[in-house]
């Protein structure tokens, strides 16, 4: 089968069979198939989000020991970081939130 | 609870084949095997879905192409438009490779490598560095000015340039976490509801005609992994193409 297929110039329905496909590319439009993101909702976009605010602290928290050990600076470092790890939690929530409002947006179109 | 019965006794990892090399502990285990075979499994699913070549697909063909036209056009084409076609493959190869082996980790007795933080977060990493890597060999060091908003006011630039670069960093962190924590409580979850029906069994009288709830709750959870094993290859896919196409295209998405 495969072998036939390959000199499809030879082929004297390979217009009709173009033809054909770009029927059905017009009938599909953009998008037809459901996103799996739909049917998942609200639970996949808590695990999104927490994972984004966790991940942020955490790091945060992560720099501001390892500034500490460098330098010596005990608990100036940990405060510090934190606080901006606390912030980029926010900050990644925010930003997951448009993301998800844009691809929102762009289904519904 | 006896320790081979513990929920989570389904993630301890056995070696099989024990094997060093140069004092590093390369043993083939049961992660090995489970992966190796989700390997096979996507190669051969692929590779038997394009065999054919049919214009009519069988069914095969079609999950095939499914597959592949699900993270072409509507997720890697979609997030990144014309630009992404070349991270296409990195994309797919990602995808097929969760898909896989959360889908064989549903197998009972079988064993889910993604549920596993450092499987998924070397994932996670290797996406992190391509990122990098295409960052900075599009843009240079210009790539610095991702960590930089575009319009915020200068006397705020000293604390919204590192809340930038620690949430760049936790990136990594947070899409391995992801999988690894929705697997491991979904499976967690199974295995304490199966738990349940053999306890209150036993424990006879009403309770083992009780027993009929957790069944019917860990068929439904059961279906529910189903779908978070698919989304999740799909999330962590999505997310991929969404970091990259910041690379690629700086603030030009605002």
């Amino acid at each position: 089968m495969a072998k036939y297929l390959s000199d499809q110039s030879e082929d004297p329905d390979q217009g009709r069979l173009d033809d054909l496909g770009r029927k059905i590319e017009a009938a599909r439009g953009p998008s037809t198939e459901a996103k799996p993101g739909q049917s998942g909702g609200r639970l996949n976009v808590v695990y999104r989000l927490s994972t984004e605010f966790v991940a942020a602290v955490f790091v945060g928290l992560a720099l501001g020991w390892g500034f500490d050990a460098l330098t010596g600076l005990k608990p100036v470092g940990i405060i510090l970081f934190s606080m901006l790890g606390i912030g980029a939690a926010f900050y990644s929530v925010f930003r997951a939130m448009r993301q998800l409002n844009a691809e929102a947006a762009k289904e519904g179109k | 609870m006896a320790a081979g019965h513990s929920p989570m006794a389904q993630f301890e990892v056995h070696k099989w084949i024990p094997i060093e090399i140069g004092g590093v502990d390369v043993s083939f285990s049961n992660a090995s095997f489970w992966m190796l075979l989700a390997v096979v499994c996507g190669s051969a699913l692929l590779t038997l879905g394009v065999k054919r070549d049919g214009i009519v697909p069988g069914r095969i063909q079609s999950v095939v192409e499914l597959m592949y036209d699900f993270i072409e056009r509507q997720t890697v084409l979609n997030v990144m438009g014309e630009s992404g076609r070349k991270f296409f493959p990195f994309v797919f190869t990602l995808f097929i490779f969760i898909f896989f082996t959360n889908f064989l980790g549903l197998i009972p007795y079988s064993f889910t490598v993604t549920s596993h933080i450092i499987v998924t977060f070397a994932m996670a990493l290797s996406v992190f560095g391509v990122v990098l890597a295409v960052g900075f060999w599009t843009h240079g060091l210009r790539f610095f000015s991702l960590f930089v908003p575009s319009g915020a006011p200068a006397w705020i630039m000293p604390i919204i340039v590192p809340i930038e670069i620690i949430s760049f960093l936790s990136r990594p962190i947070s899409l391995s976490v992801r999988l690894a924590a929705n697997m491991l409580a979904g499976h967690t979850m199974l295995k304490v509801f199966a738990g349940f029906i053999v306890t209150m069994l036993g424990a006879g009288g009403v309770l083992s005609v009780l027993s009929i709830a957790p069944l019917l709750a860990g068929v439904a959870v059961t279906a529910l992994e189903v779908l978070v094993a698919a989304i999740q290859a799909w999330v962590f896919a999505l997310l991929t193409c969404i970091y990259l196409n910041e690379a690629v295209h700086l603030h030009d998405h605002h």
